[in-house]
C-alpha cells in the first residue's frame, strides 16, 4: 500500500516535470531558442560514434539477411526488368535525336548549362526512434559544410532534407515523413506542385492547377519554384494513382518514391544552393530580331478579327477603345 | 545505485540497438518498441514504482532520440504505460507466462497508438489513423515475441541487483 502511494506520488511529479518540458520546448522552439534540438544535438554528439561503429558492424550482416530475402522476388523481378528492357531499347532509337534537339535548343537560348552538384558523401547510421517519424541520423555535421536544409540524395533519388546538425553528425528529415514538404514539378509536362510524405504510404502530390492532365508513370522530380528549397531536377519518384475525383478543389496524386527507404546506407548531402527561382527574362535592350515590315493592305485582308462582346441592353459589354476593328470593318476591305 | 546504473546502461543499449540495428530488419516500415517494452517488463516484475521510475529516463532517452516531436512526449506515454502496467502486476498469477506476455502486447498498443495519437496533436502534420492502428498493430505483434526475453533479462538485473525497498508487492 505504502509502495503504490509512492509511485502515485512519483507519477504526479514526473508528469508534471514532463509536462513542464513539453510546454518549454514547445515554446522555445516557437520562439527561435530551440531548447530540444540542442540538447538533441548534444546525445548525437556523445551518441553518434557509437551509432557509427554499430551500423559498420551489423551493415554486412543485414545486407547478408536482405539478399535471402531477395532470392524469392529475383524472378518476379527479372522478368519484370526484362520488359522494362524492351521499352527502353525502343525509347533508345528516339533519345539521341531528343539529346541532339535539346543541345540546338539550349545553345539558341543562351540557356544556363545544369552545374555538377557540390556533395557531401555519408554514411546512415541510425534511424528515428518513433515509428511515427521517418528520420536517419547520418556520420556528417557542421564540420563537414552541413547545414540545416540542405537536400539528401542517394544513387535513386531525393532521400530528405538536414533538419538538425552537430558537429559530427546530422539528422535527416526522409521524404516519405508527413512533416516532409517540397515543391516538385512533373519531368515530362513541367507541372508544378507540392509533395508531402505521408509514411509507408505512396507520397502525395498537390498540382498548382488540378485541371491538368497527369498520367501514372510519370516521373516527379524536385523544383526551384517560388523559393522551393532544393536544387530543381532532383528524382523523387513516379506517379502510381492518378485519378480525378469529381467536385474535388484540390487533387492528390500518388507518388512512389525511388529511394528505397529500408535500405539506406550510403547517401550524399547536396552542398549546392538552389538557382534563384524564375527569375524574369531580361530582355535584350537592342534585339537582333527585328519583325518583318507589315503590308497594310494584306495585313487587313488576311489577319482575322476578334468580334467584340454581344452589347449588353445597356451598353456594359462595349469596347473601351473605340478606334478597336469591327467585324463590319475586316469584311469591308 | 548499481541497480540505477544498471537498468540505465541497459535503457542507452536498447535505445542503441533501437535506432542502429532494428531499421534494417524492419516488417512493414516499424520496428520494435524496446524500451517501451522494457519499461512495460519492469513494472510486471516490480510493480507501479519501478515501472515509474524506469519511464521517465527510457521516455527521455526516446524523446532525445527522436526529432520531430516535443521533447517529454514518450516520457508522458511511457509514464501513463509503466503505471498502468505496475497497477495491474498483483492481479497477475505470479508464474504465468501467458497473461504478462499479453499485457506486455496491450501495454505496447496502448503506448504506441497514444503516442501516435498524441504526436497528432502536437506534431505539425501527422500520421493517418490507419497509420496509428497499423503501427501499434505491428509493434504490439513484436512485444508479444520479444516479451519473454524481455522478462528474462529484467528477472536476470532483480536477481543481481535487487531492489532496495524489500516489499514488492506494488
Amino acid at each position: 500500500m505504502f509502495q503504490r502511494r509512492r509511485a502515485r506520488i512519483l507519477l504526479a511529479v514526473s508528469v508534471v516535470v514532463v509536462l513542464v518540458l513539453v510546454t518549454v520546448d514547445f515554446r522555445s522552439e516557437a520562439g527561435g531558442d530551440d531548447l530540444g534540438g540542442r540538447l538533441r544535438n548534444g546525445v548525437s554528439v556523445v551518441l553518434g560514434p557509437v551509432q557509427d561503429g554499430l551500423s559498420t558492424l551489423v551493415r554486412p550482416i543485414a545486407n547478408a539477411a536482405g539478399n535471402v530475402g531477395e532470392l524469392f522476388s529475383i524472378r518476379a523481378e527479372n522478368a519484370r526488368l526484362r520488359a522494362q528492357l524492351a521499352q527502353v531499347e525502343e525509347r533508345r532509337l528516339s533519345y539521341d535525336d531528343v539529346v541532339r534537339e535539346n543541345e540546338e535548343l539550349r545553345a539558341q537560348l543562351d540557356f544556363r548549362q545544369r552545374n555538377e552538384l557540390e556533395t557531401v558523401s555519408a554514411h546512415v547510421t541510425a534511424q528515428g526512434a518513433s515509428n511515427f517519424e521517418w528520420t536517419a541520423t547520418i556520420d556528417v555535421g557542421t564540420d563537414d559544410g552541413i547545414r540545416p536544409d540542405m537536400p539528401v540524395t542517394d544513387g535513386d533519388g531525393l532521400v530528405g532534407r538536414v533538419i538538425a546538425t552537430a558537429s559530427n553528425s546530422s539528422r535527416v528529415l526522409l521524404s516519405i515523413d508527413p512533416n516532409f514538404g517540397a515543391s516538385v514539378r512533373i519531368a515530362e509536362t513541367g507541372v508544378i506542385g507540392s509533395l508531402q510524405g505521408d509514411g509507408n504510404e505512396p507520397m502525395i502530390f498537390e498540382p498548382l492547377i488540378t485541371d491538368v492532365e497527369i498520367e501514372v508513370g510519370q516521373e516527379i522530380v524536385t523544383s526551384a519554384y517560388q523559393g522551393g528549397t532544393f536544387v530543381s531536377g532532383i528524382p523523387v519518384g513516379v506517379v502510381t494513382s492518378a485519378e480525378v475525383e469529381d467536385g474535388q478543389l484540390s487533387r492528390t496524386v500518388d507518388v512512389l518514391p525511388y529511394v528505397n527507404f529500408s535500405t539506406l546506407d550510403i547517401v550524399s548531402v547536396v552542398l549546392t544552393e538552389p538557382a534563384a527561382p524564375d527569375e524574369p527574362l531580361e530582355l535584350d535592350p537592342s534585339p537582333s530580331f527585328s519583325p518583318p515590315p507589315v503590308d497594310p493592305q494584306r495585313s487587313e485582308a488576311e489577319v482575322p478579327t476578334i468580334p467584340p462582346p454581344v452589347d449588353d441592353a445597356d451598353g456594359a459589354g462595349e469596347s473601351t477603345e473605340p478606334d478597336a476593328p469591327t467585324p463590319t470593318d475586316g469584311q469591308d476591305t | 545505485m548499481a541497480r540505477a546504473l544498471v537498468i540505465g546502461l541497459l535503457l542507452v543499449i536498447a535505445a542503441l540497438v533501437e535506432v542502429s540495428l532494428l531499421p534494417v530488419l524492419t516488417v512493414s516500415g516499424f520496428t520494435p518498441d524496446l524500451l517501451l517494452l522494457l519499461v512495460i517488463a519492469f513494472a510486471l516484475d516490480d510493480g507501479a514504482l519501478t515501472g515509474v521510475r524506469v519511464a521517465l529516463p527510457a521516455g527521455l532517452l526516446t524523446d532525445l532520440l527522436s526529432s520531430t516531436t516535443p521533447l517529454g512526449l514518450s516520457a508522458l506515454v511511457y509514464l501513463g504505460v509503466g503505471y498502468g502496467v505496475g497497477a495491474a502486476r498483483p492481479y497477475l498469477a505470479p508464474e504465468s507466462l501467458t497473461a504478462p506476455t499479453l499485457f506486455a502486447g496491450a501495454g505496447t498498443f496502448l503506448g504506441v497508438g497514444g503516442y501516435g495519437i498524441l504526436s497528432a496533436l502536437l506534431a505539425r502534420a501527422s500520421a493517418s489513423a490507419l497509420l496509428v492502428a497499423e503501427a501499434a498493430l505491428v509493434a504490439t505483434v513484436y512485444a508479444i515475441l520479444l516479451a519473454p526475453g524481455a522478462f528474462a533479462l529484467t528477472r536476470y538485473v532483480d536477481r543481481h541487483f535487487p531492489v532496495e525497498v524489500p516489499s514488492t508487492s506494488g
